[in-house]
């Protein structure tokens, strides 16, 4: 069983990466819901007994996950017309081994975080964290809102496997409220990358850059000399 | 008790969406705000019990945050009948770029704006912290159509931004409200409930590394929706392109319930006895917030974005005063009242300004007193509510801070403090001088009524209200509220 849990975890923290140094937009998606699926199933056999109550999270965590969000992102992708390419603000290489530093940092952070009780693996909480860790890295990292809700999956699968040294302790009904936000989140993300995508025809969000501070400032001089410049007589069409 | 304050934006909620016709729709919004505040205001004469083992509680510190928000919510819930009235729903084209763009539905408006009350409630009551993670998160659900009120890019560009940093920063404080669930578990594997009450009265027995790491994660995850730098990044958008109802909503009402979440993780902190740790994270956050925002302030010619920074601004006030501790916990708890107040004013006046200026800089805003003279002179009001000028209340609450800071010993944050202050005093100051002084700049497309007119009293009457209550906290706080505000102090500084 242990050898199983391990397996599984190391598996997901595979699929983690894969998300991070994959070139298609549609890989990283699937990438993640695979590792939905398999956090789903770690849930199940961590768990000592099997009642309704798990059997509806673990089912409906893998619906969602492995499902409906892969199945509703990729028909994004297909009536958006994304280009599947990435174009990544860090480089694939340079990701993976940015990647490999937040595996290390989860290592080494979970060596100073012990745990007061014991769990069914040592590997648990590393694992874990590293998932989260580059699940943040791909949200900085790339370019394309898809890859981001991806990413962003994996980021939440990997506190849903954080969950895991908790399922004595957490009640079922935050583990649903996991589920239902995860659900309501990328619900939302993705009628928001539905709108995009009609509006500008393209998921680029580094061309979403309309808003930023200095826009209207580049008209309104900085003192040079220290004497701020009137705005007397200047040309207000400019600033409409 | 608490069941009908959830209920009631709850009802009102699917009753907007249901309501085929506008004006009831608007009827509607006032009623359930209405509704709302009076139940608040029973709960606070006649404090109710607790549900659910205690999951769900009125204390002092929930109550207050929560009239707060109920109060803010009525103003501009009342702001907003003569704001959708104005509000074409036809497409019509952008004030910046030309392209056409339409409103979302208005009952999708309204519904959406109880629903975002209901969620700010749930925040409020919530004394189990993964419910409190659930009230949180629903509050960003059911805020970002309100940004996307007004279809076009730039907004939706904000909502996209808002989604993303608020959907991260949740996941942060989920990781932390795990986290201080493990401290909670003990050796043979029986957990604390993660009920606030359970988890003060067991702080001894928990474990302080993880703790500690909790209330780190917490506090940069709901940080991130309070508006902390540096994962403030969402806040200049989303409340420049919101409309300026909901960007009042935002600031005064939404960071307020962010904030809880990390007061929350505090008390228990402080209830372990040593609250050093978290003190100098909150302060160290609050002071780069400060920086940040006196930062883009001083570069800023926009004057929604002023405002946002502004906030942004006032959250690391209210977040270093906490971490201060003793008599700043009262200042911090005074702030957050004045702070939402005022803000409140400024934002519902910054929407009169851009109704009819169509623009959101300085330069284009420009001749406040000669077009429109009452929203000029509130707008005045507001600015030196907001920077902190006697005898408005929130110059007490930055002085009460000041002197904790003194009375610690903390003469050099005290004099950052000081510092940035008066730098984003003479920021502001520029700005709002340059737009109610002046003529108003002349358009082709305001020919008609490029004139005087006479302001409607639904959309300088409400501001108004909240310019008297900025003004009335700095002589007068009625008693029942000025207990509750002890009670709240009293429930952040236990420990500090």
């Amino acid at each position: 069983m242990e050898n199983l849990i391990d397996f599984l975890l190391v598996l997901a923290l595979l699929l983690g990466f894969a998300c991070l140094g994959l070139r298609r937009v549609s890989q990283c998606v699937w990438a993640a819901a695979a590792q939905g699926i398999i956090t789903g199933i770690l849930l199940l056999i961590v768990h000592d007994k099997v009642e309704i109550g798990l059997i509806i999270v673990v089912a409906s965590s893998i619906v969602v996950k492995g499902l409906v969000v892969p199945w509703y992102l990729t028909r994004t992708i297909r009536t958006g017309r994304v280009e599947v390419e990435v174009e990544p603000f860090i480089g694939f290489n340079l990701s993976l081994v940015v990647g490999g530093l937040a595996f290390g940092a989860a290592l080494w952070l979970s060596t100073s975080l012990t745990l007061p009780f014991e769990i069914d693996s040592e590997l648990i909480i590393p694992i874990s964290l590293a998932t989260a860790f580059i699940g943040l890295l791909t949200i900085i990292s790339r370019r394309k809102a898809i890859t981001q809700v991806a990413a962003f999956l994996v980021l939440e699968n990997g506190i849903f496997m954080f969950g895991l040294v908790l399922v004595s302790a957490l009640p079922t009904l935050v583990e649903m409220g996991v589920l239902l936000d995860l659900f309501a989140a990328v619900f939302v993300m993705g009628v928001t990358i539905h709108n995009i995508n009609r509006e500008f025809d393209h998921i680029d969000t580094s061309r979403l850059n309309q808003l930023h501070d200095m826009l209207p400032a580049r008209r309104w001089r900085m003192p040079r000399n220290g004497v701020r410049r009137s705005d007397g007589g200047g040309s207000d069409r400019a600033n409409l | 008790m608490i069941v009908a304050l959830l209920a009631t934006p709850l009802i009102g909620a699917v009753l907007a969406f249901v309501m085929p016709w506008e004006r009831p729709q608007r009827a509607i919004l006032v009623a359930a705000a209405s509704a709302h505040l009076a139940l608040v205001i029973a709960s606070i004469i006649e404090p109710p019990g607790s549900l659910i083992d205690g999951w769900l509680r009125a204390d002092d510190l929930g109550l207050y945050v929560l009239l707060v928000t109920s109060v803010l919510f009525w103003v501009a819930a009342v702001y907003a009948v003569g704001y959708l009235q104005r509000e074409a729903s036809d497409p019509r084209p952008d004030w910046i770029d030309g392209g056409l763009f339409s409103n979302a539905p208005q009952s999708v408006f309204t519904g959406y704006l109880l629903l975002f009350l209901g969620a700010m409630t749930l925040v409020t009551v919530s004394h189990h912290l993964g419910l409190l993670w659930v009230g949180v998160e629903a509050t960003t659900l059911t805020s970002a159509p309100l940004i996307y009120f007004h279809r076009h890019h730039r907004s939706l560009e904000a909502t996209w931004k808002y989604l993303l940093l608020g959907s991260v920063g949740i996941a942060l404080a989920l990781l932390g409200t795990f986290f201080i669930a493990v401290s909670a578990t003990s050796g043979d594997g029986t957990a604390v409930p993660m009920v606030l009450e359970d988890l003060i009265a067991a702080a001894d027995g928990l474990d302080t590394t993880w703790l500690h790491a909790g209330f780190l994660f917490l506090l940069v995850g709901y940080g991130t929706k309070m508006g902390l730098a540096p994962l403030h990044t969402w806040l200049p958008d989303a409340h420049s392109e919101a409309p300026s109802l909901v960007s009042a909503l935002m600031s005064g009402a939404l960071l307020n319930t962010a904030f809880l979440g990390i007061l929350r993780a505090y008390q228990i902190i402080g209830a372990t006895g040593d609250s050093q740790f978290a003190s100098q994270l909150l302060i160290g956050f609050g002071l780069l917030s400060m920086f940040v925002a006196t930062v883009f302030m001083l570069l800023q010619n926009d004057f929604k974005r002023i405002l946002a920074y502004s906030s942004v601004e006032h959250m690391g006030i209210v977040a270093l005063a906490v971490g201060i501790g003793g008599s700043a916990s009262f200042g911090a708890i005074f702030h957050v009242l004045n702070h939402s107040l005022a803000k409140g004013l400024l934002f519902l006046i910054a929407g009169n300004a851009l109704a009819y200026f169509h623009s959101t800089s300085v330069r284009g805003a420009r001749g406040m007193f000669k077009v429109l003279p009452i929203s000029a002179a509130l707008w005045l009001i507001g600015f030196l509510a907001i920077t902190g000028t006697p005898p408005f209340g929130s110059f007490f609450s930055e002085f009460i801070i000041l002197q904790a800071m003194f009375e610690t010993g903390r003469n050099v944050v005290a004099v950052a403090y000081l510092v940035m202050l008066a730098l984003i005093f003479t920021a502001m100051t520029t700005v709002v001088l340059r737009m109610v002084q002046g003529e108003p700049p002349a358009t082709p497309d305001r020919t008609a009524t490029g004139t005087t007119r006479r302001e409607p009293w639904l959309s300088v009457l409400p501001p108004a209200l909240l310019a008297i209550g900025v003004l009335v906290t700095g002589f007068y706080l009625p008693p029942a509220i000025r207990t509750m505000m002890d009670g709240a102090a009293l429930l952040i500084e236990s420990g500090g």
